[in-house]
């Protein structure tokens, strides 16, 4: 019978994290009892799921630097790097972040769409190895007028970014498999079942025709 | 953390069970150990399904309906309880289509596709939904009623009116009954799954799945190739699943085809 949690579903399979840092790699240490990122929680489903993740983040050395993803010339040389260091993988999770204290939404905005960006053509290169899908991950529980607004924002650039590259995808074999996940709930990072639970059916890829489309989960 | 199968022990009504996307959503829900009532027209054809799940080990009956009956419902309703006990979910699956211009479309062929897929929905909606929700106390999760609409809800197709305005009403009954039920979204939810082309025994049958129409249409989908009828299944598990809890009104199975 099939389960409707599905440990290991992913055993075996390579994800690449990529896009909010982790609670370890913010600026200044969590503070004691701080809740996880989206993507600590992420990377803890994933790991319940029996995947390798591969980690890559926004330092310049393997992933890119924000410097990076506004230039088109040092765009592909860290797409060289990192597919380098990511050799062949079967998925990709990119993870939204949300607005920081004190920054600009448009400049959040632009990082955040850039850095997606970013990892769609990862993702589509990658895709010569594997059939590599793509699940855009992002909160919804920003709280305050801005972040809500810039978190708004972002949630509409991921799902329809996710949109084109699912459409774009066809020529190509394998085809991209490109959704977009909002999330609601505050994350930690304890793995969520209900997250585990999307994760594989569209990563494990049970749901090989729903692509291009965007989703809604309360964690 | 993780809670097993808790579909397993559901009953589900799935109109239209015996063929195409009813099931492939049939046999996947029983494959997640839900039982399984499944309707259809045909006695012939639902007689076979109820054959070949049972193979399967599924715990499923076929019964005769036609779902533009509300007298049909009421059978269909008191022998599903009869039987199981309880009622869970509702897919509302059976639908016919008709393809010819506005001007060469019959009124009598639009009003059997309107008695079919609108009012047939529009009935299993209203005899189903009490039953879901009478049922909260042994499942303990949200029971759903999915309606099984289409892509083409939202495009329209050449030569498709009446299909396509059957296929919006339903849209626009679902939106209805989110309202409706607003206050009791924690025991019944009515939600819509929206496949794209999706490659049944009637269409290989009608036009075939190597003919150069299927493969045209196929250049216009993102995965260039039709959906089977399993994978609008597991879409509609996706759906239903307790653990997910998706929170979408409608979700797509379409290979892309809305992005494109």
């Amino acid at each position: 019978m099939a389960d409707s949690s599905p440990v290991d579903a992913l055993g075996g399979r390579t994800v690449v994290l990529a896009g909010e840092p982790s609670a370890g790699e913010r600026e200044g240490a969590p503070l004691a009892g701080e809740p996880g990122t989206l993507r600590d929680q992420a990377e803890a489903c994933l790991t319940a799921l029996g995947a390798r993740t591969v980690s890559v983040g926004m330092d310049g050395a393997v992933g890119p630097a924000i410097a990076d993803l506004k230039v088109e010339a040092r765009v592909q040389a860290a797409l060289e790097r990192v597919a380098a260091f990511v050799g062949s993988a079967d998925a990709l999770v990119f993870v939204g972040r949300d607005l920081r204290d004190g920054e600009r939404v448009a400049d959040f905005i632009e990082e955040t769409i850039a850095s997606y960006h970013f990892h769609l053509k990862l993702a589509k290169r990658l895709r010569v190895q594997a059939a590599t899908d793509v699940v855009a991950l992002a909160c919804s529980s920003a709280t305050g007028e801005e972040a809500a607004l810039a978190a708004d924002i972002r949630n509409g650039a991921l799902r329809q970014m996710s949109l084109v590259a699912a459409s774009e995808g066809g020529p190509m074999q394998p085809p991209l498999l490109a959704n977009a996940v909002t999330v609601s709930g505050q994350p930690t990072d304890e793995p969520s079942a209900s997250l585990i639970a999307l994760l594989a059916r569209l990563l494990a890829r049970p749901q090989g025709y729903v692509t291009g489309t965007s989703l809604s989960i309360a964690l | 953390m993780m809670t097993g199968n808790r579909l397993q022990g559901c009953v589900a009504i799935v109109t239209g069970g015996s063929t195409g996307i009813g099931y492939g959503c049939a046999k996947a829900l029983g494959g997640a150990g839900v039982r399984v009532v499944i309707t259809a027209r045909t006695e012939a054809d639902g007689r076979q399904a109820e054959a070949d799940f049972t193979e399967l080990g599924f715990d499923v009956a076929y019964m005769p309906q036609d779902v533009g009956s509300e007298a049909d419902w009421e059978r269909i309703t008191g022998e599903t309880l009869k039987r199981f006990g309880r009622l869970d979910f509702l897919v509302n699956n059976a639908g016919i289509s008709h393809l010819s211009p506005i001007e060469e479309t019959p009124a009598e062929t639009l009003l059997s596709l309107v008695r079919v897929n609108l009012i047939g929905a529009y009935y299993g909606l209203k005899h189903c939904v009490p039953l879901i929700a009478d049922s909260y106390g042994e499942r303990g999760f949200p029971g759903m009623a999915v309606n099984v609409s289409s892509v083409l809800s939202r495009t329209g197709q050449d030569g498709a009116s009446a299909y396509c305005a059957t296929k919006g009403g339903m849209a626009g009954l679902n939106r209805a009954y989110e309202r409706m039920l607003a206050g009791q979204a924690h025991r019944v939810q009515v939600k819509s799954l929206l496949p794209g082309y999706t490659m049944t025994p009637q269409v290989d049958k009608a036009i075939g799945r190597d003919s150069p129409l299927v493969n045209q249409l196929a250049e216009t989908i993102p995965l260039r190739r039709w959906a089977e009828p399993e994978e609008i299944g597991e879409t509609l598990l996706m759906m239903l699943d307790p653990v997910i809890r998706l929170e979408d009104r409608e979700v797509l199975a379409d290979g892309g085809f809305l992005a494109s």
